[in-house]
């Protein structure tokens, strides 16, 4: 019984290379030769990485107009190609602001508020989801009972509410929109934990005498990390949208500051005229999406155990 | 071809030769049944044994014509009465009508949105072509020829209402629709108690006794095989290592992995002595050496085992062993 | 047995019943009734039924993984039923578990050697170096090599695995181990070795099991003392040799006579027990047995037998044998 065609030696040098499997290796160094062998995520961290960049150090771009100055004259020019010149590369909107100084201005905001709003919505909601699911009983019931409520109170409410309290600002925003997601990481924390706990690694554990803690965060967490990746990803977008609709209202970002979602909202007004406020904001949304899935699609594929080890011991081109 | 054996007595009624079913993986195709030859005669109770990965249950459905993507067959012949199995049109015509198959899980092979009776009345419909009140009849007499009770009110009744041992009856029923001469029973009691197993055995062989039906019992249970069985081959990793008739194959097996099965049960009718069991693991499948797959667990291994697999070989009458260390029939 | 020396294990009249949800029903499970068993030191019980016979359900009682609705357990001769929090981790260094299914029972995020260490790293202040060394020993005594440790499960067979979930509940060298059908999962070559591991590591490490199972081959091969039950009640107890060669009850004769033995000389011809196996759920009043009992009498069906001793040492409970 043998493979039938000459790859069959790779065969046997996986079996060879799993036998000296690397030692002692810590987990950084096999996340980067992990990262070194996957195109997802060397894709996923280069968009990400441009991104952040680009938004921390945008307002010292020395070539760049200033994102607030308008000029009535220069109002919707086009970008280059379409008529436009190099003085406003991407074009400007119904104010005569130029977009790419507008977009990089907004990354900011948008970054920030995505990127917060679910990490707090994140790590509450799992945090929560977990205890929920693996205390049970009234505990269980009270948490579970909660998130149904906030599922169902809608979050622009809030919102309105918080902001008549504290006045408009970009922190309310994010808060904002982190309590109106953290449920949707408890609710799929909650129940996968339910079907985890009656795992017998985790009876093993119990029986061991390990405290709730040592559970939850050794066995429990860890093998939710996979389906929570996803689930931030998701959020991460939702999030990013949901800062356009609090600043149309005008809850959160102040102008003349923008965001993307801003930019969109503004823009719809004009899109046959001025196609392109829309369309780079809008673009702008779904490569960072897309970064942050390709991103997602490798710490998966790192999380995975079996698949990890196998892609590590593969040889390069092989 | 002939279709009798030497004694003339018993049909030769399948006949598999060579058959090879290939699984592309990422370091080639894999064999998962690597040139196997069987043969089921009338009246014939066959047992194929092996452990998990031996490929005894992809075997079962190749000899349908039937593998899961991305497995195919990749050679040799599967007769039926002389006709080629592997084309798509005898398949369809032999499959469920001549020879039936009953799976280990009845949950997965039974509907579980139509009633039994639904089932049955599908089956002997479309298959047998029975019409009005004969399907009524004919489902009421199979039912209780599988022995469930107050059959009439079991017709109404839906899979997960059903105990296992009674869905794996139910199973035997549609299987036994058609009239098959031959069944193919892949783990048919495995996951059912101990008192359970022993009745679906019991029904299956007083079945087959009764109706003329031949069985391929394929089990890993050696005490299964005993107690049901007129002949047996074993099987590892994809190949047949034995094929012996059954009070042979208990008495004196030839096999080292045979050999080492039958040391690794222990009887409940008396106490034995150590286990010896077999050392190491299993092989996967993509592990498979280039020699004999059982060479790195084998007590007996030489330098030889290790270029090619050995063929399997008639030592006796009935007996046939693959193995380097055990001369043919004729040899010195 | 009513052995001189205090068992090691033992349990009196325990009951576990739960509550469970059917559609929008709530039923009690009677998983177990009435269960006495004692275990000495250095032996072991098998412990033998269908599914549904509570055998599981047993087993964890004695653990003081499931909290008994009644009856009492002692560990050592000290009540344990009620142990508070402290005192009862300080037991469960001397009880532990092995589990029929060593894919589930192994994290499969955590490395081997992580999983092993976790009893030291609950229990004892052994870390780095030390910690290290006693899990390379631990795998060692289960036949593996100390390099497993930095391997994650999947990378082991099921029969691998099982020698590690095996090398975890020795960790803190308990006196009582619970096997929970510790060789269902394993082929017949593999589960030969693990039966084999498990005899010699009794007479090295100096165990007590109570082996639960349903394949009663299994359980003659290691069993000093066996126990079959039925719907949660115990139907018969005795030596190995009470069990297997003088089965009194009913049950313990179906049972038996039901098993396929690997000898096609012996083939044996008997009638099998009719009938399926009544839902714990909604058990037979009297003796559990009544609804398959070929034997079965009036008294059968509405008095529950007590277990009476017919020997020294085999209790049986039936009206008719």
């Amino acid at each position: 019984m043998t493979a039938v065609d000459d790859t069959t030696t790779s065969g046997a040098d996986a079996g060879a290379a799993d036998a000296t499997s690397p030692e002692g290796v810590t987990v950084m160094a096999d996340l980067r030769s992990h990262l070194r062998k996957s195109k997802a995520g060397i894709s996923g961290i280069i968009i990400c990485s441009v991104f952040a960049l680009v938004a921390i150090v945008g307002p010292w771009l020395p070539f760049l107009p200033d994102p607030a100055k308008q000029s009535l004259p220069d109002k919707l020019t086009p970008p280059v190609g379409w008529g436009g010149t190099w003085a406003h590369p991407l074009g400007t909107d119904q104010l005569g602001r130029d977009i790419l100084a507008r977009l990089i201005d907004g990354a900011r905001i948008s970054l920030l508020v995505g990127l917060a709003a679910v990490v707090i919505a994140a790590i509450l909601g799992t945090t929560l989801g977990l205890i929920a699911g693996y205390v049970g009983g009234r505990i269980d019931t009270l948490i579970i009972s909660a998130a149904d409520v906030q599922m169902a109170f809608p979050g622009v409410l809030a919102g309105l509410i918080l902001v008549a309290a504290f006045g408009p600002s970009v922190w309310l925003v994010i808060v904002v929109i982190a309590i109106s997601s953290w449920m949707v990481f408890t609710r799929v924390g909650r129940s996968l934990v339910l079907t985890l706990k009656t795992s017998l690694f985790v009876e093993a554990s119990e029986l061991s005498g390990a405290p709730s803690s040592r559970v939850m965060w050794r066995h429990l967490l860890p093998n939710l990390v996979s389906s929570l990746i996803t689930l931030c990803v998701l959020e991460l977008a939702a999030a990013i949208l949901s800062e356009s609709a609090f600043a149309f209202l005008g809850f959160g970002v102040q102008p003349p500051r923008s965001s993307w979602g801003l930019m969109i909202q503004q823009g719809r007004n004009y899109i046959t005229d001025g196609w392109w406020i829309v369309t780079f904001a809008g673009l702008a949304i779904s490569i960072v999406v897309l970064g942050v899935n390709l991103l997602s699609l490798w710490l998966q594929s790192f999380n995975d155990v079996a698949e990890r080890e196998q892609i590590i011991l593969e040889r390069p081109g092989g | 071809m002939s279709t009798t054996n030497g004694d003339g007595r018993t049909e030769r009624l399948l006949e598999v030769k060579d058959l090879t079913v290939g699984f592309p993986t990422r370091d080639g195709i894999v064999r998962g049944v690597d040139h196997l030859t069987l043969n089921v005669g009338s009246h014939e109770r066959l047992g194929v044994v092996g452990e998990s990965g031996s490929g005894k249950s992809v075997m079962g459905l190749a000899i349908l014509g039937m593998v899961l993507p991305p497995g195919r067959i990749m050679g040799g012949s599967v007769r039926w009465r002389g006709e080629d199995v592997l084309d798509p049109a005898v398949a369809n015509r032999v499959r469920g009508r001549e020879i039936a198959m009953i799976f280990q899980d009845p949950m997965v092979s039974l509907n579980p949105l139509k009633t039994v009776g639904s089932q049955l009345r599908e089956l002997l419909q479309r298959r047998v072509g029975l019409q009005g009140s004969e399907i009524r009849q004919r489902s009421l007499e199979l039912l209780d020829m599988v022995g469930i009770a107050n059959a009439s009110e079991r017709l109404r009744a839906y899979a997960y209402e059903l105990s296992g041992g009674m869905r794996q009856r139910v199973m035997i029923a549609t299987a036994l629709a058609c009239e098959p001469t031959l069944v193919i029973a892949d783990e048919p009691t495995t996951g059912l108690d101990v008192t359970i197993q022993d009745q679906i055995l019991t029904l299956l062989h007083d079945l087959s006794t009764e109706l003329g039906m031949s069985v391929l019992m394929i089990t890993h249970d050696l005490g299964v095989v005993a107690q049901f069985c007129d002949r047996v081959q074993v099987m590892y990793a994809g190949r047949i290592v034995e094929r012996a008739p059954i009070n042979e194959m208990f008495t004196d097996p030839q096999h080292p992995y045979s050999l080492g099965l039958l040391h690794s049960v222990p009887r409940v009718d008396r106490d034995d002595g150590e286990l010896t069991g077999i050392p190491g693991e299993p092989l996967d499948r993509a592990q498979f050496p280039p020699g004999c797959a059982f060479e790195p667990r084998c007590n007996e291994a030489q330098d030889g085992c290790r270029d090619a697999p050995p063929p399997l070989l008639k030592i006796a009458e009935r007996r046939w062993v693959a193995c380097y260390n055990r001369p043919a029939e004729g040899s010195p | 047995m009513n052995a001189p020396v205090t068992p090691l294990v033992e349990s009196r009249d325990v009951s576990v019943h739960f509550s469970r949800w059917v559609g929008s029903r709530r039923r009690t499970v009677y998983a177990l009734d009435d269960f006495s068993i004692a275990v000495a030191p250095g032996e072991t019980v098998g412990l033998v039924g269908e599914s549904g016979c509570g055998k599981s359900t047993a087993g964890r009682a004695l653990l003081g993984a499931v909290k008994p609705t009644k009856g009492q357990v002692f560990f050592e001769g000290r009540d344990v039923t009620d142990l508070n929090r402290r005192n009862w981790r300080a037991m469960r260094k001397q009880v532990q578990m092995i589990f029929q299914d060593p894919y589930s029972a192994l994290n499969p995020k955590l490395k081997v050697g992580e999983s092993i260490a976790e009893p030291f790293l609950v229990h004892t202040r052994k870390r780095g170096k030390e910690l290290e060394a006693a899990v390379a020993e631990l795998l060692e005594t289960v036949g593996m090599t100390a390099s497993a440790a930095d391997k994650y499960p999947h990378a082991f067979s099921g029969g691998q695995r099982q020698r590690i979930v095996i090398a975890r509940a020795l960790a803190l060298h308990p006196s009582f181990v619970v096997a929970d059908e510790a060789t269902a999962a394993l082929d017949v070559s593999i589960q030969a070795q693990i039966v084999n591991l498990l005899v010699e590591l009794k007479d090295t490490v100096g165990l007590s099991y109570l082996f639960i199972s349903h394949n009663l081959a299994v359980v003659r091969h290691v069993s000093d003392r066996v126990a079959i039950m039925y719907l949660g009640h115990l139907m018969e107890i005795g030596s190995h040799h009470d069990i297997y060669e003088n089965p009194t009850h009913p049950y313990s004769q179906a049972l038996l006579s039901a098993v396929p033995v690997p000898d096609p000389t012996t083939r044996r011809s008997h009638e099998p027990l009719k009938g399926d196996l009544p839902s714990p759920m909604d058990p037979p009043k009297g003796c559990r047995f009544n609804t398959r009992c070929p034997l079965a009498v009036d008294q059968c069906f509405h008095e529950r037998p007590p277990l009476t001793e017919r020997s020294s040492g085999h209790l049986v409970a039936c009206w008719v044998n």
